[in-house]
């Protein structure tokens, strides 16, 4: 069941379909004696609508990998697309206008505005874009995430798990074509957590959303359709779906 | 701990700039201000110490006050001979000393910033402080030296042929034979100086057969003291002698104490406002800080450090960031002094300064100050810093404890913005004296600004939400973010807002005083004088009497007054303007606001014995009408005058109104400060004011001659460059506070570093960004103005309520305080460039790393 060799996608072979595609990808912290190489040479395909979670041990370059997939990191290699567009060569403001249109994010911290309310805070993607939300949409959305009673408290008036679902409805507001989270139950206790990935889990079901989530914790990772191993800032195993009892054996392997 | 400290003001250098920024301007405006007048007193010290260098007595008249009308009254030419009649003395001569203008082609000379046009007689080279530096000095009739700076200045030849001297019998054409130096200097302080001969000073200037000093020197061997002595002996009543020392010194004596009694206080009194408001930057700065460093406290505490410890660290980087703003604000006042000449000089008040000075009392004084101010800002922060618990060092998002006092502190400051008001109040209604009513009004109002900056954080938010109306409207989501940031911390925006508000409001203050100062003035002049014409010299000063000649006899004038208006004591009373008119042509020419039954019948009756007087004159001294009281001059000259009737007038015709010729009894000089004209009804009005305008340019070319409005316009220009010169030193607290903003807004950023992150990972555009930071800096700066505009209203009612009696009214400058509030958005703009920068510069990456 192992698959030892990193998959190596062909080069050659068409990238249409895929939600996120890097290619060869490096990244490189630091020169001389100082330098770490973070990435060394990654290249992975996200096809639309598939939830994977990357995993490894502390440093192995899991959330530089995901900060360059989503555009908010440049590498120092290597090519990557969002929803077909190569992002590597973007300019700040055309990233942005694409982080609009096609990116969510789940951040382990929550990172909601203390001073918004909650509704203000999910539907904010879509206000500072200045796009129009789609009531339907928003609706499905916070009833989701469970939070209609809640849409008018501040964040400092929400439980945790609660402040990562407004989060997590954030995220989704512009139907991106890839949702991005490090860590997003980081903080979370493990019934809040396991509320989070039914969450995450049903909104592809459902809404056919990509996921990428980067994870410590195995049973986070055994929610998704497919699971990657970083380790030095290589991917050393490439799995589908797996049970959180297989992935914490892959885990131990690396150590 | 010092390490600490040390490493804290690194780690926050941009931090520790902006903050030394409050300190070193504040401190800068008090070393300038004691820099300047110590060379403003070296300068004056040196013109008088050479004037008497040569020579060992003067004689003068005894004054009992010093006069602007008069400045140097005149005694018998005899007393020359007198003089030199003495035993002991070498050379006894006379000068006369008077004022005059130089006219060149069509042009009056002036003088530089209001400074005197002297024209003072030549004497004997060995008593002479002037040295010819081109040509020589006057030696006949009708020749004339001039000093090297006007020379200079006015691009003036020796032997020029189109020089003439305007006298008090008209403009004589007179011949420029050289260029001098007085003493040592080429300048006194931008006064124009023409030297004449002693017969020319005479004839010209109404002093035949007198002068208005008198030099001796001694023989050898006799002491200054010892011939003064002597010369004491023989002088006639009413004249004094002093040796040159004495003289010199009491002239500088005289200058040193107008400058330290009225310059040097009221520069630091905008030096004052500067550290005031620096103070609640350095304030809010460390609150701030001391807010964001609760996890450091937290973790220093659990290292045992104790509460001490922690003050420590917090007042020591202010101790620290204090002398270093200090000691740059010291040198920043070399900058501050020369800027202030240049102002004074900009706006008409040429002052003579010698070279730079840094006194020890400057240096004390600057670096005392600004330590005192900064350390005693960061108390009550520091304080707050001690009671951090060393668990904050542990807990996710440890807030500041509040202080033990927090829950008084809306009542404290609404106790001291309500004792400030009380203040106000009593300044103003106590009748207490000049100072002690400065010093109370002045307290009244820094409580009042401190009452409004601790109960500002109570209104931040309705007021943020009325100044982010527009704003959100206009800039959707932005203009929320930005508004929603500036009311997230009220007491933030509160104190970066009210350290605005102190400058807006002084400005607002100043503005809206000057305006009912204006309004009043005008309105005195369309009240009271009904004549078309005004005539005066633009220093205000006396023009020749021979002037009315010409007036007098224009076709189309039906009635003219010349009017002075001397100083003089009475008793009751203290100083008054003496104002005399002419009771025939008075009801003609004036409309009185008569008191009871007064009425224009009373000008015919005046006599030399008769006056009426202004209610405020009336109530302050408990005269009424059929009372006799008692007028003393400068000369010493006394008169006593019965009532006849009161009105009121406290702008034009304060004190007491009686006739030329009972002034002329007085030994009052002849010459009018300002004329009035009526012209004959149907006289063609334009016509009339052109002839005497040619006239008076031919003969009398110091005299202006306008219409009403011409001089009202006149005067409003005037108010408006003192206003000038009012905002240009209040700019400096302006300019702090801004600095204020920006420290607040770029801490702020520093704290929102993850938020910042988060917006731009989801899609803010720098652009949006940068807008979010500039919206915030808008509604924070607008707040401070609202504010600081309503305190002006506040203040410039209060006085002008407690002024009513001396007739200043209220005006509300509505376009004026439009501006004020333009620019306070123009301000928020400013302020926010380099934050929003910084802001924009954040990438959502490092955003998210972020701590
Ligand atoms: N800004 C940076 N400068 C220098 N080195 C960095 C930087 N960011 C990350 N690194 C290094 O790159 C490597 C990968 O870091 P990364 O943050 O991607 O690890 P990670 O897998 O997310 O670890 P963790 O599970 O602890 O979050 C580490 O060795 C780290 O020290
Ligand atoms: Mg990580």
């Amino acid at each position: 069941m192992t698959s030892p060799t990193p998959p190596s996608p062909d080069g050659a072979a068409p990238r249409d379909g895929l939600a996120v595609s890097a290619r060869d990808v490096t990244k490189r912290y630091g020169s001389g004696d100082a330098k770490v190489d973070a990435l060394r040479g990654v290249s992975v395909d996200f096809p639309r609508g598939q939830f994977a979670a990357v995993m490894g041990p502390s440093g192995s370059g899991k959330s530089t990998l995901m900060n360059i997939l989503a555009g908010l990191d440049t590498p120092t290699s290597g090519s990557v697309m969002i929803d077909g567009t190569e992002i590597t060569t973007l300019k700040d403001r055309q990233l942005t206008m694409l982080r609009r249109e096609k990116v969510g994010f789940v951040f382990q911290f929550f990172n909601l505005l203390p001073m918004l309310t909650a509704e203000e805070n999910l539907e904010l993607p879509m206000s500072i874009a200045g796009r129009k939300i789609d009531p339907e949409w928003e609706k499905e959305l916070v009833g989701a995430v469970g939070l209609d009673d809640r849409r008018r408290h501040r964040p400092s008036e929400l439980s945790g798990g609660q402040q990562q679902r407004v989060a997590l409805a954030r995220g989704l507001i512009s139907r991106p074509a890839v949702l991005f989270a490090d860590e997003p139950t980081g903080n979370l206790d493990s019934a809040t957590s396991e509320e989070m990935l039914r969450l995450l889990r049903r909104s592809v079901d459902e809404f056919g959303q990509t996921i990428v989530m980067v994870t410590h914790d195995g049973r986070a990772a055994a929610s998704a359709d497919r699971v990657l191993f970083l380790r030095d800032g290589e991917i050393v195993e490439d799995h589908g779906h797996l049970e959180a009892d297989a992935i914490y054996d892959v885990v131990k392997s690396l150590e | 701990m010092l390490r600490l400290i040390a490493r804290g003001i690194l780690a926050r250098k941009l931090r520790t700039a902006l903050t030394s920024v409050a300190i070193v301007l504040g401190v800068a405006m008090v070393a300038g201000t004691f820099i300047l007048t110590d060379q403003i007193n070296n300068a004056f010290d040196d013109i008088f110490e050479t004037g008497n260098s040569k020579i060992d007595a003067v004689v003068s008249r005894q004054t009992e006050f010093d006069s602007f009308e008069d400045p140097s009254p005149p005694m018998p030419e005899s007393v020359v001979d007198d003089v030199a009649g003495v035993d002991g003395v070498a050379l006894s001569e006379g000068q006369v000393s008077t004022q005059g203008q130089l006219v060149v082609g069509d042009d009056v000379i002036s003088s530089q910033g209001g400074a005197p046009a002297i024209v003072v007689s030549n004497v004997s080279p060995e008593i002479n402080p002037s040295v010819a530096l081109e040509g020589r000095l006057p030696e006949n009739p009708g020749e004339v030296a001039v000093i090297k700076d006007v020379a200079d200045r006015e691009d003036l030849q020796v032997g020029q042929d189109d020089v003439a001297l305007a006298t008090a019998v008209g403009t004589r054409p007179v011949e420029l034979v050289g260029t001098f130096r007085y003493g040592d200097v080429e300048s006194i302080g931008g006064a124009t100086v023409v030297l004449v001969t002693l017969g020319d000073a005479q004839r010209w200037f109404d002093r035949e057969g007198q002068v208005t000093n008198v030099f001796a020197t001694a023989d050898a061997g006799i002491s200054e003291n010892d011939l003064a002595n002597r010369i004491r002996a023989v002088l006639p009543a009413g004249l004094e002698v002093e040796t040159a020392a004495e003289n010199a010194q009491a002239q500088s004596d005289d200058i040193a104490g107008e400058i330290s009694g009225f310059l040097t206080p009221a520069l630091l009194a905008f030096a004052g406002v500067a550290l005031f408001v620096g103070a609640f930057i350095i304030f809010n700065t460390f609150s701030i800080t001391v807010a964001q460093r609760v996890r450091e406290f937290g973790m220093i505490r659990t290292l045992g450090a104790t509460r001490g410890q922690v003050m420590t660290s917090v007042v020591g980087e202010a101790l620290v960031i204090g002398v270093i703003a200090s000691v740059v604000g010291l040198l920043a006042g070399v900058g501050i002094a020369w800027g202030i000449l240049r102002l004074f000089d900009a706006i008409g008040f040429g002052l003579p300064a010698a070279g730079i000075e840094v006194r020890p009392r400057t240096i004390v004084a600057a670096l005392l100050v600004g330590v005192v101010v900064t350390v005693a800002a960061v108390v009550g922060p520091a304080l707050r810093a001690t009671r951090v618990p060393p668990i904050a060092a542990v807990q996710e998002g440890a807030t500041l404890p509040p202080g033990r006092f927090s829950r008084f502190t809306p009542y404290l400051a609404g106790l001291v913005l309500v004792v400030g008001l009380a203040l106000l109040v009593y300044g103003l209604a106590a009748g207490l004296g000049a100072t002690e009513a400065l010093q109370v009004l002045g307290l009244g109002a820094v409580l009042v600004f401190l009452g409004v900056g601790g109960l500002a954080r109570f209104i931040v938010r309705p007021l943020a939400r009325f100044i982010g109306a527009p704003i959100e409207a206009l800039a959707g989501t932005t203009g929320h973010l930005a508004r929603a940031n500036a009311t997230r911390n009220t007491a933030r925006t509160a104190a970066t807002a009210a350290a605005l508000m102190i400058g807006v409001g002084l400005v607002a203050f100043v503005a809206i005083f000057a305006a009912g100062l204006k309004d009043s003035f005008t309105g005195a002049i369309d009240r009271t004088l009904q004549g078309d014409l005004i005539l005066q010299t633009d220093t205000f000063s006396p023009f020749p009497a021979a002037a009315s000649g010409v007036v007098d006899s224009t076709e189309g004038v039906a009635a003219s007054q010349f009017l002075r208006f001397p100083e003089v004591r009475t008793e009751p009373g203290g100083s008054q303007f003496l104002n005399t008119i002419d009771p025939t042509t008075a009801a003609q020419v004036f409309d009185f606001d008569w008191q009871d039954d007064a009425s224009d019948a009373l000008f015919a009756q005046l006599g030399t014995d008769g006056a009426l007087i202004e209610t405020n004159l009336a109530d302050s001294a408990g005269l009424a009408t059929g009372d006799r009281f008692t007028v003393t001059t400068n000369r010493g000259e006394s008169a006593s005058f019965t009532v006849l009737g009161e009105y009121r007038d406290p702008v034009l015709f304060t004190g007491i109104t009686v006739t030329g010729a009972a002034a002329d009894g007085l030994d009052i000089p002849g010459d009018p400060s300002v004329g009035v004209v009526l012209f004959d009804e149907g006289a063609d009005g334009d016509a009339v004011k052109q002839e005497i305008t040619d006239r008076m340019d031919a003969d009398f070319p110091t005299v202006q001659v306008q219409s009403n409005a011409e001089f009202k316009e006149e005067f409003e220009g005037q108010i408006d460059q003192l206003l000038a010169l009012l905002y240009a030193l209040l700019a400096i607290s302006l300019i702090i506070s801004l600095f204020g903003i920006v420290n607040a807004l770029v801490l702020s950023i520093y704290e929102r570093t993850r938020e910042i992150g988060m917006l731009r990972a989801i899609g803010t555009t720098r652009r949006q960004m940068r807008a979010i930071v500039r919206y915030e800096s808008i509604i924070t700066a607008v707040i401070g103005g609202v504010l600081g505009i309503g305190i002006g209203i506040l203040f410039a009612w209060v006085l002008a309520r407690g002024l009513e009696d001396q007739g200043i009214g209220f005006t509300l400058p509505v376009g004026t305080l439009v501006v004020f509030l333009v620019l306070a958005i123009v301000a928020g703009v400013l302020a926010a460039v380099l934050p929003a920068r910084r802001a924009a510069k954040l990438k959502p990456l490092d955003a998210l790393h972020f701590e």
